[in-house]
């Protein structure tokens, strides 16, 4: 029997990374504009 | 279900269908050469490959039908999945950054680089065969999985999702299959996260959901016994492994580390994801009364269309097809209709960004492997990208018009599994870990006597004694290399066995 702590702290751990990658995602291209941005200055 | 309801589900996945559309055409404009088309220029960052190597792993199997497996058998069926993610985080970090390297465009490259023009060739049947069954198995997704979730006519849901797909990928190749991944994958990263987030607090944690499950369902092998489970675990490991939509996503990255890190990032994100939310969705699903209520009625309407129509179907044949029921039903009776709307459009994109994947390789394969090598290997760039579209629309229709004559995803799907690891996953493993051209010769009698074992297993004596044909098969290529490895070895070897390649003159980037 898997125990309810170690389900809690996967579950926990699962929507952890969820909204890190949905963070990268939107920080990659804006990091790339910048980037841009700062060349062109 | 009220009108309003089923109202607001349409217009969510119409509006989605629409945007897909949309970045099509957008896509279309950023390609001008074959490698736009077939490579997206060789620029794509490791973040974005994460997004869509993790997008078309989830397909139907991975969403609708794993849900309805843990709602069946409980928490094995997600412990099961982790081979693919496995499998994904291996090739991210061993073969990932080795075959981008080597500027590539196909998997047939690479078998002609490492043992030769035989290889290729045997290396090209291989993909076609598996991207066909692959593409054809998703198209009947697309299918099913609408007709399931939304009552819509098969056929109408075939036309509608295969239309679409097909239009994107043919205009903007993998340029628009890369972008509506992310879109998918955004859109199923929000939906199924959030509903898995609600799911445990509206029930009141873990212990009060493992007080309302059946016996058995937290428990790591539920009903299995130890040995059938790591025969399953094996089996989706090999089956997945080096298939050709993932070989692409290390072809496409902008370098060896953005390949390595973008395909292992998948595999870790979709380890740590996919699991416990697919164990929290369909534990959800066994504990509601009125999903249960649902499946029920529906094994009992199939049993009963089955009687009206003299066709065979079995009790427990009928059971299984009604857990598929479980995914939508549970979303609709437990959230919003505009939340509802949101999950229903994210497991149309899951399937949908799988049938593109396969779509977009074919293409590929058939522009590289076949036209550019057999046909024409002169043709011009902007010839070639004619070839490449043409092909997408070709073939992607074809795909349609066998999903509309062979519905039954798993019966097409377990097939392409059992051809595929016997004859490619060992001579993967020997060109990454253990490769010298002396064992050329005992890498091509291995890729021969696998598929040759595979068939005869499968179709000859009909997989006897439980053992799947993929795992006869990969045992009786790993004992034909291990037999013709001394024999062969110090043989001096023709043009067939040479291993040579032209791919860092033809790279179209």
């Amino acid at each position: 029997m898997i125990p309810v702590w170690l389900l809690t702290t996967l579950h926990y751990i699962s929507m952890g990374s969820g909204v890190a990658i949905l963070v990268l995602l939107v920080w990659q291209p804006l990091s790339s504009s910048f980037a841009l941005m700062r060349r062109v200055r | 279900m009220p009108f309003a309801d089923r109202a607001i589900e349409l217009s969510m996945l119409a509006a989605y269908l629409a945007v897909l559309l949309w970045i099509g055409i957008r896509s279309a404009r950023q390609v001008q050469s074959s490698g736009d088309y077939t490579l997206a220029g060789r620029d794509v960052p490791w973040v974005v490959v994460l997004a869509t190597t993790a997008a078309s792993m989830i397909g139907g199997g991975a969403s609708v039908g794993m849900v309805s497996q843990v709602c069946q058998f409980g928490i094995v069926a997600a412990v099961v999945t982790c081979a693919w993610h496995l499998q994904l985080i291996f090739t991210g970090l061993f073969v990932a950054p080795k075959l981008r390297g080597l500027n590539l465009i196909t998997v047939g490259d690479y078998f002609h680089l490492k043992f030769g023009p035989l290889a290729r060739e045997l290396a090209v049947v291989n993909c076609v065969i598996f991207l066909v069954g692959a593409l054809a198995a998703q198209m009947a997704a697309i299918g099913t999985v609408t007709n399931t979730v939304l009552g819509v006519p098969y056929g109408m849901a075939l036309l509608i999702g295969a239309t679409v797909t097909i239009f994107y990928s043919t205009v903007g190749g993998i340029r628009a299959v890369v972008s509506t991944d992310v879109l998918q994958f955004v859109i199923l990263v929000i939906g199924i996260g959030t509903a898995s987030m609600l799911l445990v607090s509206s029930h009141g944690g873990f212990a009060a959901m493992q007080a309302a499950a059946s016996e058995g369902h937290f428990q790591i092998t539920s009903h299995w016994s130890a040995m059938e489970l790591f025969s399953l675990f094996f089996a989706f490991m090999l089956g997945e492994t080096f298939v050709p939509p993932y070989a692409v996503r290390c072809f496409i990255a902008k370098d060896k580390q953005h390949a390595k890190w973008g395909v292992a990032g998948g595999g870790v994100f979709l380890l740590l994801f996919l699991p416990i939310a697919t164990f929290i969705l369909g534990t959800s699903a066994q504990i509601n009364p009125e999903v249960q209520a649902a499946i029920e009625n529906e094994q009992q309407q199939l049993l009963d269309e089955a009687a009206d129509t003299g066709k065979a179907l079995t009790e427990e044949d009928a059971q299984k097809q009604a857990y598929q029921v479980a995914f939508p039903t549970l979303v609709r009776v437990t959230f919003h209709p505009v939340f509802a709307g949101v999950m229903i459009a994210a497991i149309i994109a899951a399937v949908m960004s799988s049938a593109d994947s396969c779509l977009s390789c074919l293409a590929t394969v058939v522009m590289e492997d076949a036209y550019r090598r057999h046909i024409d290997p002169l043709a011009t760039d902007k010839h070639l990208l004619r070839v490449a579209q043409a092909s997408t629309l070709i073939l992607g229709s074809t795909g349609a018009v066998c999903a509309w004559y062979f519905s039954n995803v798993a019966d097409i799907l377990v097939f392409v599994y059992d051809f595929w690891a016997p004859t490619m996953v060992l001579p993967f493993i020997i060109a990454v870990f253990w490769y010298h051209e002396s064992r050329v010769y005992a890498v091509v009698a291995s890729m021969i006597v696998g598929a040759i074992a595979a068939i005869v297993w499968r179709f000859g004596l009909d997989s006897p004694g439980d053992v799947g044909p993929a795992l006869f098969g990969f045992a009786a290529a790993l004992l034909a290399f291990i037999v013709a490895l001394p024999l062969t070895s110090s043989l001096r070897r023709g043009w067939l066995f040479c291993p040579c390649s032209d791919s860092s003159e033809k790279d179209p980037t």
